[in-house]
């Protein structure tokens, strides 16, 4: 049995809203993601997911429980060392534009990102921008986030993220802020980025059917707690928690189906 | 249909200017609802369907070049400010995508409820008809001296559209209504503007990016991109049979759908730029069954079947309409 | 730094304001260079109005008003650049500190923000002067003392604002020192605003060297515009040159400030792009 890559071992949190508020954000999350595999945890908003994320990034400490990255406990590990197992795991944001900094550019972005691997040199910045189809590379070196398309944007974010190699991708509505069209672009993209690296995936979203198109497992999330795992595709066909399917059936469905036309 | 139109758009162009480009928002645009009727409007960013919408209703900073708009059989294409204290509210009412930002967090929803009550029906006993209203739009009448802050996302759309109503408007302008919300609490408001329509015999514009909700809310559709119109008709032809190569993909990327590679089939390119001249069709650019001409001319409209209009040059080859198909290829 | 220079260019106003600094500043260095006439010398012709061989009059002892102003115009641009420059550091410092860090610290910050935004100008500058005596130096650190809490407030407030957004978590997950990613991704950030406040402190301390010249809590010896509205004053009636030539130049030499710091602020901010 291998260990997994990020594993959540009762992890709880907290949030105090004012002297005498408190909101239980999270309540005793078990979850794991194995190498290479892609895992969706679904849910909507106030269900704690972004909360998860970002525990299992590290940006924010759980208060019971603990946090397991490739078998290495997060809350026991001196500064220094946590900064060197942050490479193993990268985020992606919803909101690209909030994602990069407004005065660095794109090669700043990526040189800053491919230093944690001691490989800061243009021709790996020129080669990351053209593994997530920007292309040609190096006319997109200097350009700034808001000389850049949404979608460009979201690319970038998508290449600092693979920079120093990681493992394991955290992404949190990654297709959201996208217009539907630019979506199966990006999509695909995951895909590659998938099935070329072996990358694992923890894929936070409210959207069923990025869940569908991409998950190896899929873990349903209300109220702080998951309700529900299981394989991708037994969960989304025969969902055996009643919050699990609420959740589906409330997916508006298009009628008649288009033929592809290729 | 019976009568005039409640809303009739015709060929209206509308462009605004920014520090340094001109932005064409609007580009002969057609659109009509009668009464009674739920219409979509379907489009990305920069399809300019939200400026249709706020154009309505003299909205929008910008004045439109050319075409009318019509409601009630009444023009209102160059309304002043005062005038439009006649259209707005009753007989059209609009409701917002972000319910936090439209309503005054400083003041109970009673009272913004209230206020739009004393506005359109003076003389009414008001407490009483708040409570009416938040009861039709299934909220506890303990809301109203909740602050906006207070209330879930649910419910501010409700308190919105309790404010709309209030008016007893003939037609609802929805612009995103759901786009904030949760997918559970969507369905909630979706069975919620349904419902309002029967007791109301109101008729909406329903405004999204989504394709799932204008599907199970409308009866006709609009598809729209870069400003223009492209395809239009009875939702459940345009959804069985869609036309235009923008549509299809639409759908497509929807619903997450793959090709025989495995790969999700995905619409080329960036979405338009709406500044600068643009000869012929603008999606052009980014389409893979791009003809010769539609770099050149933007195709008139096309009947395909009854209630099915697409402006697309892959079917203007055939004159008759029912010789193209049921999956709309030309034959 | 060609986007900057492009934008800042597009401010007809800013770039005259530019252009009357430049003339100034000029004018400084050409007198470090050449003196020229001596302003403090007394002549016999006391109280003439404007006239050929004296363009802005002179004053009750004689001397020459135009010469006074030019002279003066290196008192009020070493306070004014000293004060703005001093304000700003130690507002950008002590805003940025309290709001990244928050907690205790910015507590901490804030209330001694509070006091010295709160404490009459007058009466810290008399304690300073009582303690160390009138000065050049005194003036620079009252102004400075003064104004800091501005653009720590500003920039407290753009720091707070971005340490929130999802660039500094990504940052943070490259395993980036939280200094660091204070150094180099907020503060570069933040600083638009409370650069533009800074250059709005050079007039802000003109002024008020000039309200403390009028006082006496200033230096004596050295010829400030300031002074010379407070020697005027008393002849505003019989000797109108005397107050209304270093009014003036009081006047535009704060307003070209304000200017500038507009189109600093504007410039400095790289989506006010050409669009």
């Amino acid at each position: 049995m291998t260990v997994p890559l990020l594993e959540l071992k009762d992890v709880s949190k907290t949030f105090r809203r004012s002297r005498t508020e408190s909101v239980v954000a999270l309540g005793s999350v078990n979850l794991h993601v194995a190498a290479g595999e892609t895992v969706a945890l679904v849910g909507e908003s106030g269900s704690g997911k972004s909360t998860l994320g970002r525990i299992a990034l590290g940006l924010l400490a759980p208060d019971g429980g603990s946090v397991f990255v490739a078998g290495r406990q997060l809350q026991q590990l001196g500064a220094a060392e946590l900064r060197r197992l942050r490479a193993e795991m990268q985020p992606i944001f919803q909101d690209a534009a909030a994602a990069l900094n407004p005065r660095r550019s794109a090669k700043g972005h990526l040189l800053q990102a491919l230093a944690v691997r001691g490989a800061a040199m243009e021709t790996e910045a020129i080669a990351l921008l053209e593994s997530v189809g920007l292309r040609p590379g190096h006319e997109y070196l200097n350009r700034l986030p808001h000389e850049l398309s949404g979608g460009q944007r979201q690319r970038l974010t998508i290449a600092r993220a693979l920079a120093p190699q990681p493992r394991l991708i955290i992404a949190d509505e990654p297709l959201s802020g996208a217009d539907v069209s630019i979506r199966g672009q990006i999509l695909n993209l995951l895909l590659d980025i998938k099935q070329e690296r072996a990358i694992a995936y923890l894929l936070i979203t409210h959207d069923i059917s990025v869940a569908r198109a991409f998950a190896d497992r899929v873990a349903v999330m209300m109220m702080g707690r998951i309700v529900e795992t299981g394989p991708a595709e037994r969960v989304l066909t025969r969902p055996e928690h009643a919050y699990t399917r609420r959740l589906l059936s409330a997916v508006p469905v298009l009628p008649g189906r288009a033929i592809i036309r290729i | 249909m019976n009568g005039p139109p409640l809303l009739d758009i015709v060929d209206v162009s509308l462009s605004y200017r920014t520090r340094r480009r001109v932005v064409r928002a609007l580009q002969a645009v057609n659109l009509s609802i009668a009464e009674g009727e739920a219409v979509g409007l379907v489009g990305e960013s920069g399809s300019g369907k939200s400026t249709l919408a706020r154009a309505v209703l003299g909205l929008t900073p910008a004045h439109i070049e050319s075409g009318s708009i019509r409601v009630a059989g009444r023009d209102v294409t160059h309304l002043t400010e005062n005038d439009w204290v006649g259209v707005r509210g009753q007989p059209i009412a609009i409701v917002f995508q972000d319910p936090l930002s439209y309503l005054n967090p400083v003041m109970r929803v009673g009272r913004q409820i209230a206020e739009s009550v004393e506005l359109h029906t003076p003389g009414l006993p008001v407490d009483g008809r708040v409570r009416e209203l938040l009861e039709q739009v299934k909220l506890p009448v303990t809301c109203a001296a909740s602050y906006p802050h207070e209330l879930s996302g649910g419910m501010r759309q409700r308190v919105l559209l309790a404010i709309a109503i209030a008016c007893r408007p003939k037609l609802l302008i929805a612009d995103e209504p759901t786009t904030a919300l949760d997918v559970t609490t969507q369905a909630e408001i979706l069975t919620l503007l349904k419902d309002l329509r029967a007791q109301l015999n109101m008729a909406m514009l329903l405004i999204s990016h989504d394709l799932g909700i204008v599907a199970s809310a409308c009866d006709r559709i609009y598809v729209m991109y870069a400003g223009r119109t492209i395809e239009w008709g009875r939702t459940a032809s345009v959804f069985e049979a869609p036309a235009h190569p923008y549509t299809i993909g639409l759908m497509h990327a929807a619903q997450a759908d793959r090709d025989r590679d495995g790969r999700f089939v995905t619409i080329a390119g960036e979405p338009p730029d709406l500044t600068g001249l643009q000869t012929g069709c603008p999606f052009a650019a980014r389409c893979s069954r791009a003809l010769p001409q539609c770099t050149e001319l933007m195709p008139g409209p096309i009947g395909l079947e009854l209630e099915h209009t697409v402006r697309c040059w892959l079917y203007g080859a055939s004159q008759s309409a029912a010789a193209t198909g049921r999956n709309g290829a030309p034959s | 730094m060609r986007e900057f220079w492009l934008r800042f260019a597009s401010h007809r106003y800013g770039v005259a304001a530019g252009f009357y600094v430049l003339v100034l500043v000029l004018v400084v260095l050409v007198l470090e260079v050449v003196p020229g006439p001596d302003p403090h010398d007394i002549t016999s012709a006391v109280m003439r109005p404007p006239s050929a061989s004296h363009t802005l009059g002179t004053d009750e002892l004689g001397r020459d008003v135009l010469l006074g102003i030019l002279h003066g115009i290196r008192v009020s641009l070493t306070v004014g650049f000293a004060a703005a420059f001093g304000a700003t550091t130690l507002g950008v410092v002590v805003g940025a500190t309290a709001g990244f860090y928050g907690g205790v610290l910015d507590l901490l910050f804030m209330r001694v923000s509070e006091i010295f935004q709160v404490v009459p100008s007058f009466i810290l500058a008399a304690l300073i002067v009582a303690l160390s005596g009138p000065g050049l130096p005194q003036v620079v650190a009252v102004i400075s003392l003064l104004a800091w809490p501005q653009v720590a407030r500003l920039m407290r407030g753009e720091v707070m604002r971005l340490k929130h957004l999802e660039f500094v978590d990504a940052v943070r997950c490259l395993g980036t020192r939280e200094f660091t990613i204070l150094a180099s991704e907020i503060i570069p950030n933040a600083l638009a605003p409370a650069l533009a406040a800074g250059s709005l402190i050079v007039g802000q301390a003109i002024l008020l060297e000039a309200a403390l010249s009028f006082f006496g809590l200033s230096s004596a010896e050295i010829i400030s515009w300031g002074r010379m509205l407070n020697s005027g004053q008393r002849f505003l009636f019989n000797a109108w040159w005397l107050s209304v030539f270093p009014g003036a130049a009081i006047f535009l030499t704060v307003l070209a400030f304000n200017l500038l710091g507009d189109a600093l602020g504007s410039a400095l901010n790289p989506r006010t792009a050409s669009q």
